[in-house]
């Protein structure tokens, strides 16, 4: 049972006239293959512009393909029709970076993390139930406490479960969290990846996380993707990711990710070249 | 030598709702070329901290204290004292700045308005700005770009040009890399550093990431509730904290190494718009004992450059 991309391409089209200039026709996804089986967390690594997310986005069907397929526990999406397909949505969820912006701030939590039940039609009287049940879940407890609450009066780790669990909600077997913890606190990010890692192990759930932070992804993560120009260049083990990074721009990424260790090492280093920009190019 | 002193700095926020202590009593030294960072939680008062050293906070604030440069006390005469040295000796690298260029006018063009604006003439605001995009590590066909044409990392450098553009002997940097990718940002406090070594820049590094710090910073302060609870070295600070603030931060903080299990900093920092009765942290704190709940730690002395506000190490004194 698992979530599986296969040589998925994608391309966007330029934006309006160019001039006569012709744009870099490069693909924001280039063949890429990846799966994530239940109850694994993987991690996808890559610096800004390296199809992330534009991946992420094709997963939960939000985002056409030029080339490839994406299969869900053995069904290919594309051959479904639109109720198949809705009933495919609930199954692989996602989300999002800013719990602050994906929040409506007019609504209140009990509506917020209802609203997936109500669209996929589950009875008015189960709703309060499972809202009740998937917030404490998250670790919102007492979870009657937070249903009368707009997002305002949450904290910003407080928010962040609100978002995981209106994706829960409908019990899904995938989550795709992109970028989860990197709009919050130091403090309370290790709180969020802990729901993470629980929901992982007691709900069997497969977790695909978005990240640029690859401490992040080493503390969590069973398995590491490492993402450039839309291609995947690495993909390991945790701990062969960081203990044996075979590709250039994994080990560019490690030597720039802050660590306490590293740092109080390598003091006398301090001139370390800049590596290699975002596209790879040697500065 | 000091450069410039912030002493007993207090900054209160008139709000709808009452009285706000955003910053309770701050002080900090920074000699020439010296780098500290200012570490916290959101809502610490970090931010606050940097403006009201620039002289930028609103006027629902009230600020008390005293922010020294050459021995004179800029903050003593109101605006017509800090303007002098506002962006002439003191600038700052905002928070989110570099989505906060113009989005309609080259960068160029924006560094040479800055220069216009401190009495330069159009010429000497061309010249400038070629000198500081080759500062920063802009080559010069980037002047004539326009923000939406140039990388977030190349964003970054001109707003950090811009910042320079009156040769200040101070820069306030608020969270100079929390929008850029880890290269980027390895790339940005490299230059930071540079900055710092070769034009003898003081540098204040605020952020919330503890492990970006020693990266920059040879001294740290950790900032909760408004005050500074520790200020040390920053190997001090990462490999022996002494205020459970502070090592809090540390469990909390992701290591490549990853062996080491992730806690999470359990409640949240208390409520600033009341009194704040005996140790901020107390209630977060996994340590207190019976005096921290009615009886407010004062920061002492405990290593040779090093201070703490915690009952727990007061014997350290």
């Amino acid at each position: 049972m698992s979530l599986v991309a296969e040589g998925l391409v994608v391309r966007y089209a330029s934006r309006g006239f160019s001039w006569g200039r012709r744009s870099d026709e490069r693909p924001a996804v280039d063949g890429v293959q990846v799966s994530v089986n239940k109850g694994e967390m993987v991690a996808l690594v890559g610096g800004s512009g390296s199809g992330k997310s534009t991946l992420a986005r094709c997963l939960v069907g939000m985002q056409n393909f030029a080339s490839g397929k994406v299969s869900v526990d053995g069904t290919d999406v594309a051959t479904l029709s639109r109720r198949e397909t809705k009933a495919l949505r609930r199954r692989v969820q996602m989300i999002y970076q800013d719990p602050y912006e994906s929040l409506s701030p007019r609504q209140r939590v009990r509506a917020i993390v209802a609203e997936g039940l109500a669209i996929h039609g589950v009875d008015r009287d189960e709703r309060d139930e499972r809202v009740i049940a998937t917030l404490v879940s998250v670790g919102l407890t007492p979870a009657e406490s937070f249903l009368d609450r707009r997002p305002f009066e949450l904290s910003g780790g407080q928010r962040q479960r609100v978002a995981i669990a209106s994706s829960l909600v409908l019990e899904p077997g995938y989550l795709i969290a992109d970028e989860p913890v990197s709009m919050l606190d130091v403090s309370v990010r290790a709180g969020v990846l802990t729901v993470l890692d629980n929901l992982r192990s007691t709900r069997d759930l497969g977790v695909l996380m978005i990240t640029h932070d690859l401490a992040t992804a080493v503390h969590v993560a069973d398995r590491i993707v490492v993402m450039r120009n839309g291609r995947i260049v690495e993909e390991g083990t945790a701990v062969e990711i960081v203990h044996s990074p075979s590709h250039s721009y994994t080990k560019a990424l490690l030597a720039a990710t802050p660590g306490f260790h590293r740092e109080m090492s390598t003091e006398a280093g301090d001139d370390q070249p800049g590596h290699v920009d975002q596209f790879g190019r040697a500065l | 030598m000091t450069l410039i002193s912030v002493r007993d700095l207090v900054v209160d926020f008139r709000t709808s709702t009452g009285q706000v202590g955003a910053v309770r009593s701050v002080s900090f030294d920074l000699a020439p070329g010296e780098r500290i960072a200012l570490v916290g939680e959101s809502g610490c008062g970090k931010t606050t901290t940097m403006l009201a050293m620039m002289g930028l906070l609103p006027e629902s604030a009230t600020v008390s204290g005293q922010v020294i440069l050459d021995g004179v006390d800029i903050l003593a005469g109101g605006e017509s004292s800090m303007r002098p040295h506002r962006w002439n000796d003191v600038a700052m690298v905002f928070q989110g700045a570099m989505n906060a260029l113009n989005p309609v006018r080259k960068i160029g063009n924006q560094v040479v308005e800055a220069v216009r604006i401190h009495g330069g003439t159009k010429r000497a605001g061309r010249e400038r700005t070629r000198e500081l995009f080759d500062l920063v590590g802009l080559g010069p066909e980037l002047i004539d770009r326009y923000p939406h044409e140039i990388s977030g990392g190349q964003r970054q450098r001109a707003v950090i040009a811009l910042a320079l553009a009156c040769r200040p002997r101070v820069l306030l940097a608020d969270e100079p890399t929390t929008a850029l990718d880890v290269i980027v940002q390895e790339q940005i406090v490299a230059l930071l550093k540079r900055l710092s070594e070769t034009l003898g820049l003081a540098v204040v590094l605020v952020t919330h990431d503890l492990a970006l710090v020693p990266q920059l910073c040879d001294r740290a302060a950790v900032m909760y509730a408004g005050s500074i609870v520790e200020d040390a070295s920053c190997a001090e600070l990462v490999n022996s904290p002494a205020h459970p603030y502070t090592r809090r931060l540390v469990e909390a903080t992701p290591d490549l190494e990853g062996r080491r299990s992730l806690v999470s900093i359990p409640g949240v920092p208390p409520r600033l718009d009341r009194p704040l009765v005996g140790c901020p942290f107390q209630p977060r704190c996994g340590e207190a004992v019976d005096r921290c709940a009615d009886d407010a730690p004062q920061l002492l002395q405990i290593g040779a450059a090093r201070t703490c506000a915690c009952h727990l190490t007061e014997e350290l004194v």
